[in-house]
C-alpha cells in the first residue's frame, strides 16, 4: 500500500495543473482576508440604525387614538423603550468599548440586557394581539417569535461566556467565519473538481501503456487518488486558512473565536462557539468533498472528458435547487447536504419546509451513499475502457 | 513456468481480429512474433494480458486458468509485464524514476535499478527529465523498466524501435540473457533478421491465426539464395531445372534447396549465375525475413528499385 501511496502521490504532485491549482487554492484561501477588508459590509451600528428609523416610523403609522387606553399605552411605552435601547446600543457599538461604556453605565446600561430587555419587547407585542394595530406591527415592526427566540438565546451565549457584541466586522473571528462558509458551500466543489476531473483520463490517454498493466487494482488505485486529493485539498485549505487568519490578526481586532455561532439542531436554534462551529463545517466538508473526489476520480475513469464530468459535478451540486420547484419527500434526500452552510444554519430546513434536514444526517447520509458508490464502481471498473471513450464488458460472449 | 493460450478469440464488433490461436510456451524461451502491420500482433498481447474484450479463448500461466475476474487479471499482471510506449512515459518524471517505479510496482525491490541502469549504458542520461530524451533513449528506458519488473513473462511490442545498431545489438544480448534466467518473453519486432539471432520461435500471424512457426531448433535446408531482378530469374529458370521446392520471393530473390541438388547439379547452376551480370548468392538456410516475405508476398529485398534507371543514366 506504501509503494501505491508513494508513486501515485509522485504523479499527482508532478502534474503542473495539479500544482498550480493547489497553489492558487492556497493563494485564494490565504489572502482572503486581506480581500474580505476591500468588501463594503453593512455594520453593526449601521444595521440598528435603520432598526433605529422602523422604530420611528412606527409610530407615524400608527394612529394616535389607537394609543389610548390600557393595552394602548403599554404597546407604546414598549415602542418607545425600544427607540431608546436600540438608540443606546447603537451608542454602545459607536464607542467600540465592548458590551458597554466606562464612565456611563448607569446611563447606557449593557448592551446585552438592552438587547434581552427588547427581545422582551418584541414578545409582549407579539401577544398583544387585542391591539389595534397589532397587523401594522407584525407586517413592517416585529421579528417572528422564533427570531426573538434566537436572539434572546444569542444574549444568553455572549452572557455565559463573558464575551462583549462585536462591533467590528473584520474582526479575525467573523472573517474566518466568512471564510469557512463560502469555502464550504461552493469554492471547495469548483476546487475538487478542476483538481480531480482528468486524473484516470490522463492516464488514459497520455500514459496507457506504461499505467494500465501495473499490478494494483483499479479500485485500490481510484480509492487511493482520491484520498490523496483530498488530502492535498484539506492541507492547502488548512495552509490558506492559517495565513489568512494570520493576515487578519495582524490587521484587525482578534474577535473571538468563542463568539456564538447558530446552529440548527433538533428542530431549533441553538449557539456554539465559533471554533465548534469552524470544526463542524470542516468535518462535514471533509466528508462530502471525499464523497465528491471518489465520484470525480471515478467519472474521470469512465467518461475521459474533463468538460462532461465537470458538468456532472456542477449538476450534483446544483442539484438541491431542484427541490424548490418540485416537493421534497423526505429530508434524507442526499442532494440536499451538499449546501452544508445552509443544513447547518437551518436554512434548508426552513426553505424546503423539512424540519428534519439537519447535520447529524450528513455522516449517516454519506456512509450509505460511499457504499453505493464502492458498489458502483465495482461494477463499472470491470469494464475496459475502448479508445472511443466508450467502456466494454471484458468477455463479449 | 509455462504459458498456455487457448482458442483466442477476439473481434472487434463484427470484424474479426484473431481466430482461435493456441499456443503453448514453457520457460527459457523467447518467441518472435512476425506480421505485416495491423494484422493483430498487439491485439493478441493486449487480450492475453485482458486489455481488451475477449471472443472467447482461454489464458494458462502453469496449468492455472486465468479468466477474466478482476482477482485474477491483477494476479496475470503480477506475472506477465507488457512493453510500455515510449510516447506514454511521464515527461516530468526521471528515467531512474519510472525504472523505480516498476522495480517497486512489481517487485517491491528497487535494488537492482541501478545495475540495469548500467547494463543498458544509460548512466549518462537517465536521472534528467524524460522530456529531454530522444527516441532511443525513450526506448531504452521503456525496456529497463520491463527488466526491473523482473516478472517471469514479458511481452515486448515493436522493442527494437528507434534503436541504433549498437543499441539492437545490446538489447539482443540482454533478452538473451533474460532467457537463460527462464523468462518467457514474446518479442513482436519487423527487424527481423535480428529476431534470429535471440528468437527460439517465430510465430507468423497471417488471416487472424498463428499461419506458421519458424522453429529455430528444427533442422534446417541449405539454400542458393540469389538476388536478383525478375529477367534474371526467367533467364535462369529456362537455362536450368530448378527443384520444385524453389522459392520465389517477391520476384527478387531465388531461393533454391539444395538437399534434393548433387554436387553436379550445384556447380551447373553456379556456373550459370557467372553468366548473369549483377547477382548476388549466399548459401544458407531460410530466415524470418525469407519466410516473411514467402508468406506474406511482398518485395522486401527490392533490387529493382532504381538500379535499372541508374543504369540508364550512367550509360
Amino acid at each position: 500500500m506504501k509503494r501505491i501511496f508513494k508513486w501515485n502521490g509522485r504523479l499527482l504532485l508532478r502534474d503542473w495543473k495539479t500544482r498550480l491549482i493547489l497553489i492558487g487554492f492556497f493563494l485564494f484561501l490565504g489572502s482572503f482576508s486581506l480581500l474580505y477588508r476591500q468588501q463594503n459590509v453593512v455594520l453593526p451600528e449601521m444595521q440598528l440604525r435603520s432598526e433605529y428609523s422602523d422604530a420611528h416610523n412606527i409610530f407615524r403609522l400608527i394612529p394616535d387614538a389607537h394609543f389610548e387606553g390600557e393595552l394602548g399605552e403599554e404597546v407604546e411605552r414598549r415602542l418607545g423603550g425600544n427607540s431608546s435601547l436600540i438608540g443606546l446600543n447603537r451608542y454602545i457599538l459607536t464607542q467600540r468599548e465592548g458590551n458597554t461604556v466606562e464612565g456611563v453605565e448607569d446611563v447606557v446600561s449593557n448592551y446585552l440586557e438592552n438587547g434581552k430587555q427588547m427581545a422582551l419587547n418584541n414578545l409582549f407585542l407579539l401577544e398583544a394581539t387585542e391591539f389595534e394595530s397589532h397587523d401594522i406591527l407584525t407586517s413592517v415592526y416585529l421579528p417572528t417569535k422564533a427570531e426573538i427566540k434566537q436572539d434572546i438565546a444569542f444574549y444568553d451565549a455572549l452572557d455565559e461566556n463573558n464575551l462583549a457584541i462585536e462591533w467590528n466586522p473584520y474582526a479575525s473571528s467573523e472573517i474566518l467565519k466568512e471564510e469557512l462558509e463560502l469555502f464550504i458551500s461552493i469554492v471547495l466543489f469548483i476546487f475538487i473538481a478542476l483538481l480531480a476531473g482528468d486524473h484516470f483520463t490522463k492516464d488514459q490517454v497520455n500514459h496507457y501503456s506504461v499505467t494500465q498493466g501495473l499490478p494494483v487494482a483499479l479500485k485500490t488505485t481510484w480509492r487511493t487518488r482520491s484520498f490523496i486529493l483530498w488530502l492535498m485539498t484539506w492541507v492547502s485549505a488548512f495552509f490558506g486558512f492559517g495565513v489568512s487568519y494570520g493576515l487578519s490578526l495582524f490587521f484587525e481586532t482578534t474577535g473571538s473565536l468563542s463568539y456564538p455561532v447558530a446552529l440548527y439542531v433538533n428542530q431549533a436554534i441553538t449557539y456554539i462557539p465559533l471554533w465548534q462551529y469552524g470544526l463542524l463545517l470542516f468535518g462535514l466538508g471533509m466528508i462530502v468533498s471525499y464523497i465528491f473526489l471518489l465520484i470525480i476520480t471515478g467519472l474521470s475513469w469512465m467518461i475521459q472528458n474533463i468538460y462532461l464530468t465537470l458538468f456532472i459535478v456542477a449538476v450534483l451540486v446544483f442539484l438541491p435547487q431542484l427541490w424548490t420547484v418540485i416537493n421534497p419527500v423526505t429530508s434524507w434526500q442526499p442532494s440536499f447536504y451538499t449546501e452544508i452552510v445552509s443544513v447547518v444554519t437551518g436554512e434548508s430546513a426552513a426553505l424546503f419546509n423539512l424540519p428534519g434536514i439537519t447535520f447529524w444526517k450528513l455522516p449517516i447520509i454519506a456512509f450509505l451513499i460511499w457504499l453505493i458508490l464502492e458498489g458502483v464502481f465495482h461494477l463499472i471498473f470491470k469494464l475496459i475502457p475502448t479508445q472511443r471513450s466508450g467502456l466494454k464488458r471484458r468477455v463479449t460472449q | 513456468m509455462t504459458l498456455e493460450v487457448k482458442n483466442l478469440n477476439v473481434a472487434y464488433g463484427e470484424r474479426e481480429i484473431l481466430n482461435d490461436i493456441s499456443f503453448k510456451l514453457t520457460d527459457g524461451q523467447i518467441i518472435g512474433l512476425v506480421a505485416p502491420n495491423g494484422t493483430g500482433k498487439t491485439t493478441l498481447f493486449n487480450a492475453i494480458m485482458r486489455f481488451i474484450p475477449v471472443k472467447s479463448g482461454q489464458i494458462f500461466v502453469d496449468d492455472k486458468e486465468y479468466t477474466s475476474s478482476d482477482k485474477d487479471i491483477l494476479k496475470l499482471h503480477q506475472l506477465i509485464t507488457f512493453f510500455p510506449d515510449q510516447s506514454d512515459l511521464h515527461e516530468n518524471f526521471s528515467g531512474t524514476e519510472h525504472i523505480e517505479m516498476y522495480a517497486e510496482m512489481w517487485s517491491g525491490d528497487k535494488g537492482n535499478v541501478r545495475s540495469i541502469i548500467n547494463q543498458l549504458d544509460m548512466g549518462d542520461y537517465v536521472d534528467r527529465k524524460v522530456s529531454t530524451y530522444s527516441l532511443g533513449m525513450r526506448q531504452r528506458l521503456c525496456f529497463a523498466m520491463i527488466i526491473a519488473s523482473d516478472t517471469p513473462i514479458m511481452f515486448m511490442d515493436e522493442v527494437m524501435n528507434s534503436l541504433d545498431p549498437e543499441n539492437v545489438s545490446l538489447v539482443s544480448n540482454i533478452l538473451i540473457e533474460l532467457r537463460t534466467q527462464g523468462k518467457i518473453i514474446i518479442v513482436a519486432s519487423h527487424l527481423l533478421d535480428n529476431l534470429d539471432e535471440y528468437a527460439n520461435k517465430v510465430f507468423f500471424l497471417k488471416e487472424r491465426q498463428v499461419h506458421f512457426i519458424f522453429d529455430h531448433e528444427d533442422e534446417k535446408k541449405d539454400y542458393f539464395k540469389l538476388l536478383c531482378t525478375e529477367q534474371q530469374a526467367k533467364q535462369l529458370q529456362e537455362t536450368v531445372s530448378l527443384p520444385n521446392k524453389t522459392i520465389h520471393l517477391g520476384n527478387n530473390i531465388l531461393c533454391i534447396p539444395l538437399d534434393k541438388l548433387s554436387e553436379a547439379e550445384q556447380l551447373g547452376i553456379y556456373k550459370q549465375l557467372r553468366h548473369l551480370k549483377n547477382v548476388e548468392i549466399t548459401v544458407g538456410p531460410l530466415g524470418t525475413s525469407e519466410y516473411y516475405s514467402h508468406l506474406y508476398g511482398l518485395d522486401i529485398h527490392s533490387y529493382d528499385r532504381g538500379h535499372e534507371d541508374e543504369a540508364a543514366v550512367s550509360k
